[in-house]
């Protein structure tokens, strides 16, 4: 190896490192893939018993979404996954440039091109990892069969199939840019009739016989397992645009080289692959080589970083970001978070499920009576309602789109008091999406609330093969040891104490009917209060609000929640009755601020929203809150 | 010279490695047996035994696969022996570091046909230290004469609500534990495969019902290797023993969920009716005695001479059929029915009462006849018609001569037990069970002897003792059979996504179906 080549390499490693290094920043500080990953159902999991495996080894495709389960384990720590995902992409990086060597080396710059692919799909919520491992397994299969000395035809095509079926059942159609590739390397490059014809009806006839006669899978998903067209695979467009770059990328590179080599009328020579493996540009001349190739490889690395750092920036959206965090605060009981991220969320992306957890997040923190309004609200919104829609078959539709909810679902009923609830809610869950850590270890505490420590065990049991849940569900075991039900558990007691005792059959979206029947049982259930006094607020129902107002005492209110002062101005004021407070006092600057609404009444809402918005008052006579007025 | 040290270096300590490992081995293998040969001599000092799962007492078949266990007492060394109870019978010794103590399979093989009809013993020794160690009571197992059918078909599912992903038929050979995908419903559609049935143990006759928004819903009939699709989907299937017709329920079901209570899942039939299928002439037809307006029929099944088809029944309690659950559905008891049928002539005769479900106060459901034709073993339970969501379901038999029916309590557990069979030779019992916990449903195996005695029962066993205890999938609908299911995987899943169907006008229609709320609506409607 010569000065140039050692400083050629020496670039070129400073590029790779310089992009990734960025890369990992931007993944972990712009991006941070744990939030969409374990609030997220369709994250792949890992669990380390052999039946679990076995259930990914009867289809091709399977053996990828474990692995992908494996490398997910990273996502929990928040290094984890933007590590490992650079990783990943640097592997993509470093199989993409050894195709181009193998395509005769020119314009290695192509092999960010993946990459910043890569980074708009991971931008776009790539919230499992399983395409980008499954397109690596194709690459690196491709590097491997690239690798090989040229041999006879019959030696690469044994070689290739073997390689390739075994790519299929690990990967799924992964395979198909695999052999696409393959055959397009050896039509292009070695020039070799055989082993195109073969690689390129392999793609046909592997996945054809593999669904056919050896693996449990239709064979629809044999052909788009893991691709871009598989339905449960996204952001489609960057992910079709990566598995799209590389058959491009080899017949542009075959076209340049074709129209060079006529330019410069040579007689054009078919690319062999050289002793070295690896066909390297031919060297320029003594006279140009210490400046030209420095400089363009500098302006090079340059016009990367910039296509990429605008790339990742452009495509980045802050909001869908922020949603995923509201989630995953909810998920962690950060309610502070949840707060603070949906105060900065434009009323686009204020979906059911982010205002049902703003509103759990304010009931935990004590402020729903007092700033509910602050957010946007409407009657449908109070907690996400999937009872919807007219027909069986619309609701059975509805539901089918929105299948996701039910692993959001659980956690308030299960605060409520709703304990079936939300054991039903989880096992639609877990039959949907499959044993998710988060699924089943609310699983375990249903059981434990309702006193079925038997079969607790078997979720806490199945747990403790995944390696970041197992110490929660190893603690628990031992506690169980000692304690069989957990009964000195404060969580399990509270909403023991809750639980609902008589069976009642209503709908979710009469949340007020079914807090009512929750105090029924249990008149401490200061949760189903507070949520049906905000039913009664958002539905106007200032009547069933002040039949309820005596239950404040016995629940330990020391004063009036601001939203119950002024509904009980307004209810006052439209009924002109005065109603019997106790000693409950209306703050002077309520009142004032009544008064100045009052007066103000009759203009627009835009002009009241900053001065009101965030009152009852304002919803009472608008029908929105003040943030969903547009300025 | 050189290479002579490298020799020495690399295979010295890798030989003293073996031989300390073997010497180590002996060592303890010794001080067990020593253990072990002491509390021979001592019987009945030991603890009691703890292992899982707990087969003590269990009457076994002779062809059943090693029933590998764990300890559940934690110690060092886990020291295990299995034997018959002649000194010069074979025995097998397993000495392991790990408390899943998995017995080999020819030794086990060759100890129980040793053993047949008679008693053999597992012996357990925990050494918690070198000098300190815990001596079991041993386990006694008897080994029965006849054997049981050699597979075991079930349909293996998550704890299912409305929605499902992965359903699967799996077929287990229960001489090993091979285990094999009958129908996944990956490959199909992702369909929802319903209950499987077989024409008297045997696979040269079998239903699959299917229920799917995308495929249709259907039935898959295997006739002699080969698979076909009816038009139509069959509910709970009985196979005539002629092989020539089917007979059929036809359910309007609803689920519903409790508030409150252990159970979340409740199911009803609004409506049903009983149906039967010609393979000749390839059409459904039904008889006023099949399918009254004032009744419920459901889970048909034939006696093994095909002149009776034995049902349940219950009176039509609810007037409004669009609400759900029906006001007065713990009311709905069924009564256990016959109707007699000449295959000959066609004719069918008129329904009778054979146990009124006032008489045990319960629901009378899925009756199954033993293969001599002399026992009919059914379950019992509350209310209602959907046995696995009821935790007071047992199992009763019911003697066909005599007419005398009993509680099996040998059989029977505080949670529900469901869903059995027969083998063909009518000397075992395959049922789910969810005793365990209360929420998975696991099938068990039991000895019936000529007298119609159940013996204690014992959960299939798996090749890790400890998969039970984490395994998240419910094993239903067990069905004995005498060989494989002759249709590969491929073809059944490529036949129930086939849009070519023997087309069959069912006939037997209800009212509207009466709305059900979202959660409900995706049941119903037979979508994922």
């Amino acid at each position: 190896m010569n000065a140039i080549d050692r400083r050629a390499n020496l670039l070129t490693l400073v590029r790779h490192g310089a992009f990734l290094t960025l890369l990992c920043l931007y993944l972990r500080y712009w991006v941070t893939p744990a939030i969409h990953f374990e609030a997220h159902p369709h994250s792949p999991v890992f669990y380390s018993n052999v039946a679990y495996l076995k259930e990914f080894l009867s289809y091709p495709g399977g053996l990828v979404y474990y692995l992908a389960g494996f490398v997910a384990l990273a996502y929990h720590w928040p290094w984890g996954g933007p590590l490992v995902l650079t990783a990943m992409v640097g592997l993509v990086c470093w199989a993409t440039d050894v195709l181009i060597l193998a395509m005769g080396g020119k314009l290695r710059e192509l092999a960010f091109g993946p990459a910043i692919l890569l980074v708009v799909a991971l931008n776009g919520l790539m919230d499992h990892p399983i395409a980008l491992v499954a397109l690596l397994a194709a690459l690196l299969s491709l590097a491997l069969y690239l690798a090989l000395p040229a041999g006879s035809d019959g030696a690469r095509i044994g070689v290739f199939l073997a390689v390739g079926a075994l790519l299929h059942y690990v990967a799924g159609s992964a395979f198909l840019l695999f052999a696409l590739l393959a055959g397009l390397h050896e039509l292009l490059v070695r020039r070799r009739r055989l082993p195109t014809l073969v690689a390129l009806l392999s793609m046909e006839a592997i996945p054809y016989l593999g669904a056919t006669y050896l693996f449990s899978t239709a064979l629809v998903d044999a052909y788009r397992r893991w691709s871009p067209w598989d339905p449960t695979i996204g952001p489609r467009y960057p992910l079709a645009a990566c598995f799209l770059y590389f058959p491009l990328l080899v017949v542009g590179l075959s076209l340049w080289q074709w129209i060079a080599s006529r330019r410069s009328r040579a007689p054009a020579e078919p690319l062999r692959r050289s002793k070295s493996r690896r066909a390297r540009p031919k060297a320029a001349p003594a006279t140009s080589r210490a400046t030209a190739p420095h400089v363009r490889s500098l302006a090079g690395t340059a016009a990367i970083l910039i296509v990429a750092v605008v790339t990742a920036l452009g495509t980045f959206d802050a909001n869908v970001h922020r949603v995923l965090t509201v989630d995953d605060c909810a998920r962690r009981s950060d309610w502070e978070g949840v707060l603070r991220a949906a105060r900065r969320l434009p009323m686009l992306y204020y979906t059911d499920l982010v205002n049902q957890h703003v509103n759990q997040a304010l009931y935990e923190t004590g402020r729903l009576g007092d700033e509910m309004f602050a957010y946007p609200q409407t009657p449908l919104w109070l907690i996400v309602d999937l009872d919807l829609g007219a027909s069986p078959e619309e609701q059975g539709l509805k539901m089918q789109h929105r299948a996701d909810l039910w692993f959001q679902l659980g956690d308030l009923d299960l605060r409520l008091g709703l304990v079936n609830e939300a054991e039903h809610e989880a096992h639609e869950a877990l039959a949907m999406h499959g044993p998710h850590p988060e699924i089943l270890k609310r699983l375990a505490l249903v059981n434990l609330i309702k006193q079925q420590p038997d079969a607790a065990r078997v979720f806490l049991k199945a747990l403790l093969a995944n390696p970041v849940y197992a110490p929660w569900a190893a603690d628990r075991l031992q506690r169980m040891a000692r304690d069989p039900s957990l009964s000195s558990d404060p969580y399990i007691r509270r909403v023991q104490a809750l639980q609902c005792r008589r069976d009642r059959r209503l709908p979710r979206h009469e949340l007020h009917l079914r807090c009512r029947g929750l105090l029924t049982d249990n008149p401490r259930n200061r949760m189903a209060f507070e949520y049906f006094m905000a039913s009664c607020l958002l539905r106007k129902d200032l009547a069933g609000f002040v039949r309820e107002l005596p239950r404040l005492e016995a629940l330990g209110y020391r004063e009036l929640p601001r939203h119950y002062q002024e509904a009980l101005l307004v209810y006052e004021r439209e009924t002109r009755t005065i109603v019997d407070r106790g000693d409950y006092a209306i703050a002077p600057e309520v009142l004032q601020r009544f008064a100045d609404f009052s007066q103000a009444a009759g203009r627009d809402p835009t002009a009241l929203a900053d001065r009101f918005g965030d009152s009852y008052f304002f919803y009472r006579a608008f029908g929105v809150t003040g943030s969903m007025v547009p300025r | 010279m050189r290479k002579r040290w490298i020799v020495l270096g690399v295979g010295g300590p890798l030989l003293l490695g073996v031989l300390l490992w073997v010497g180590d081995r002996q060592l303890w293998l010794a001080r067990c047996r020593a253990w072990s040969n002491y509390h021979a001599q001592h019987a009945g000092e030991g603890l009691p035994t703890r292992i899982n799962p707990d087969y003590d007492g269990a009457v076994i078949p002779p062809n059943i696969a090693p029933l590998n266990f764990r300890a559940l007492t934690a110690g060092r060394r886990y020291y295990v022996r299995i034997a018959g109870r002649g000194r010069r019978q074979p025995a097998i010794e397993l000495l392991s570091r790990s408390p899943s103590l998995r017995i080999p399979e020819r030794p086990w093989r060759r100890l129980l046909e040793a053993n047949v009809g008679r008693d053999i013993t597992i012996d357990l020794c925990v050494a918690l230290s070198s000098r300190r160690h815990e001596r079991h009571n041993p386990i006694c197992l008897s080994v029965a004469r006849e054997p049981i059918d050699p597979y075991l078909v079930n349909r293996v599912i998550p704890p299912l609500y409305n929605y499902w992903e992965h359903i699967e038929v799996r077929q287990r050979d229960l001489r090993s534990f091979r285990e094999r995908t009958v129908v996944h419903n990956r490959a199909a559609g992702n369909a929802c495969l319903n209950c499987h049935s077989f024409r008297e143990n045997r696979a040269d006759r079998m239903t699959l019902g299917v229920r799917s928004g995308t495929v249709g819903s259907s039935t898959v009939m295997v006739c002699d290797g080969v698979a076909e699709k009816v038009g139509t989907k069959f509910g709970y299937t009985a196979w005539h023993p002629s092989g020539l017709l089917a007979a059929y329920s036809v359910n309007e079901v609803r689920q519903f969920f409790h508030w409150a209570g252990q159970e979340v899942r409740d199911v009803v039939d609004l409506d049903s009716g009983l149906a039967y299928y010609d393979l000749r002439g390839q059409r459904a037809w039904t008889t006023p005695g099949l399918n009254r307006d004032d009744r419920l029929e459901t889970y048909p099944t034939w006696t093994p001479d095909g002149q009776w088809l034995y049902f349940c029944s219950a009176p039509f309690p609810w007037r409004n059929r669009h609400r759900i659950p029906p006001e007065n559905y713990r009311q709905c008891r069924y009564d256990l029915c016959r109707i007699s049928y000449d295959v000959e002539t066609k004719r069918w005769g008129e329904p009778e009462v054979v146990l009124p479900a006032a008489e045990l106060g319960k629901s009378l459901l899925l009756p199954r006849i033993s293969p001599d034709g002399r026992f009919l073993l059914f379950c019992a339970c509350d209310y209602g018609c959907f046995p696995i969501y009821q935790p007071s379901s047992d199992l009763y038999l019911l003697d066909l001569r005599t007419g005398r029916w009993r509680r099996l309590d040998v059989l029977n557990s505080p949670r529900s037990e469901s869903w059995h069979c027969w083998s063909s030779n009518g000397r075992w019992v395959a049922f789910s069970s969810k005793r365990q916990d209360g929420l998975f449903t696991r099938t068990y195996l039991s000895y019936v002897d000529a007298s119609g005695k159940t013996h204690q029962p014992f959960v299939v066993p798996q090749k890790d003792p400890a998969s039970y205890d984490s395994c998240l999938k419910t094993y239903t609908v067990p069905e004995l059979i005498l060989e494989p299911v002759p249709v590969r995987p491929q073809r059944l899943a490529q036949t129930i996504i086939d849009p070519t169907q023997t087309q069959v006008d069912s006939p037997i229609s209800f009212e509207p179906k009466a709305q059900a709320s979202a959660p409900e609506a995706a049941w119903q409607t037979g979508r994922r």
